[in-house]
């Protein structure tokens, strides 16, 4: 399975993401992404079914899609 | 020596904090949220998981709860940052500097006005004199949890309640109270600012900036924060809006120590040791007529700060005597000229005496043994 990178608004939100997934047995990397849209900035790499997984970070508020990119 | 000034800060600080402390300094030395690196990473997690404790003792989210340099820094981010145009504060007649002169200040800059409501023995008195203050215009309440100059733990769940009602935003200083109350967001407050170095044992020039998010706060600097780096405004999003620059990294994990410490002990335990000691220093004073304590002027619910003074003596010339034979306490208005105006010590300021966790008895009875002898010259 491919690996994706969700697009976090800060590293405290990639950090929380990660604990919170890790927490439910989902392995998580935190990653540095520079890109011309959102200049520098954080994201978690993750293998598996990225729209399950952005489903349940929503449970926290964190929110993928508009407000983090999701990219190979 | 023995340190009772720890109103001002804590000392000594726990073993886990100097641990700690040192231990960011020896092997987290990156800058967090800026690189990618491995180094860098691994000190954003463990920033991260102090964050994390700092927000699960306040039942806050940690990406709203903000590290800052102390409780003013915290205070001020606050205050100036829910002030808009012709915006109304209500304050209490006993507060720090720390409140009243950033609320001062944005009077001279803006239309922004303030008023003081009168801290009462009754806390019922208390709850009318702030409701009879708001007008249209009022946009905030602002106070502290409890007095650094006589221990007078205000009624916050109260006014937190009021100011749900009334649809205001609720400052809370508790520079004086967290780690001794157990005080938290779910006490109607929107935002609490904390010190880090005193009741949370945490460093000096570490504080917190706690929010509920229901109010958007404006900036006091802006910079570099390592995230969002291509747009020429501001994040919107915390933590980082309040985090330009790199921050006292090794200063923010210890205080995670900190309130580690804290939560072992149990805020109960703890506040009920110092308590204690405050109960003893007043029995083993009481019929000594040249020491003066202030403690009928306040109601009953308080944390462990007494007020007092030597007869004959201003407060700065007793506490430096005290000073000269190993008993370190503060003397003077203790920044909060409003409580020593309304204590009637404006002039003389007061010896403020201030117990921590690892005060003993056995000091206790040393110092007033001291004091009581002094009192017999």
């Amino acid at each position: 399975m491919k690996s994706e990178l969700i697009r976090m608004k800060s590293v405290t939100q990639a950090n929380r993401a990660q604990l919170f997934l890790a927490q439910r047995r989902i392995k998580a990397s935190v990653e540095r992404i520079t890109s011309p849209q959102g200049g520098c900035g954080f994201g978690i790499r993750v293998n598996g079914d990225t729209a399950k997984i952005c489903a349940m970070l929503a449970e926290i508020n964190i929110k993928c899609g508009k407000d983090g990119n999701t990219r190979r | 020596m023995i340190y009772f000034d720890n109103a001002a800060t804590t000392y000594p600080k726990p073993n886990q904090v100097i641990g700690s402390m040192t231990r960011a300094m020896q092997i987290y030395g990156a800058n967090p949220g800026r690189a990618g690196h491995k180094l860098s990473m691994e000190t954003a997690k463990a920033l991260f998981l102090s964050r994390q404790k700092c927000a699960d003792f306040f039942h806050a989210d940690p990406e709203n709860t903000c590290f800052t340099l102390n409780c003013t820094h915290a205070l001020n981010y606050a205050i100036k940052g829910i002030s808009h145009k012709y915006c109304h504060i209500i304050t209490s007649d006993i507060e720090h500097n720390a409140v009243i002169r950033p609320v001062h200040a944005l009077t001279k800059n803006s239309s922004c006005t303030y008023s003081l409501f009168s801290v009462s023995k009754n806390d019922d008195e208390t709850l009318r004199n702030i409701e009879r203050l708001i007008t249209p215009r009022t946009c905030a309440v602002v106070c502290t949890a409890a007095s650094n100059v006589t221990g007078q733990l205000l009624p916050y769940k109260r006014i937190g309640e009021l100011c749900r009602r009334r649809n205001l935003c609720f400052i809370l200083d508790t520079a004086q109270a967290c780690g001794l109350v157990p005080i938290t967001l779910d006490d109607n407050i929107n935002i609490i600012c904390a010190a880090g170095h005193k009741g949370l044992y945490g460093p000096m020039g570490t504080g917190i900036m706690i929010t509920d998010g229901k109010y958007p706060l404006g900036t006091l600097i802006e910079g570099g924060t390592g995230s969002a780096s291509s747009d020429i405004e501001q994040p919107s999003f915390l933590p980082d809006r309040f985090e330009s620059g790199t921050i006292n990294t090794p200063g923010a994990i210890a205080l995670g120590a900190g309130v580690e410490f804290v939560v072992k002990k149990g805020i109960d335990k703890i506040y009920e040791h110092e308590m204690k000691l405050c109960e003893t220093f007043r029995e083993r004073l009481e019929g000594n007529r040249k020491i003066i304590l202030y403690d009928d002027k306040i109601g009953e619910n308080r944390v462990p700060v007494v007020s007092f003074n030597i007869e004959g003596m201003n407060s700065s010339d007793g506490a430096a005597l005290l000073s000269s034979n190993g008993f370190y306490l503060r003397g003077g208005l203790h920044c909060a000229f409003l409580a020593h105006k309304k204590l009637g010590t404006i002039e003389t300021g007061t010896i403020r005496f201030a117990p921590a966790v690892f005060n003993t008895t056995a000091e206790i009875y040393e110092f007033t043994n001291f004091l009581n002898k002094l009192s017999k010259k």
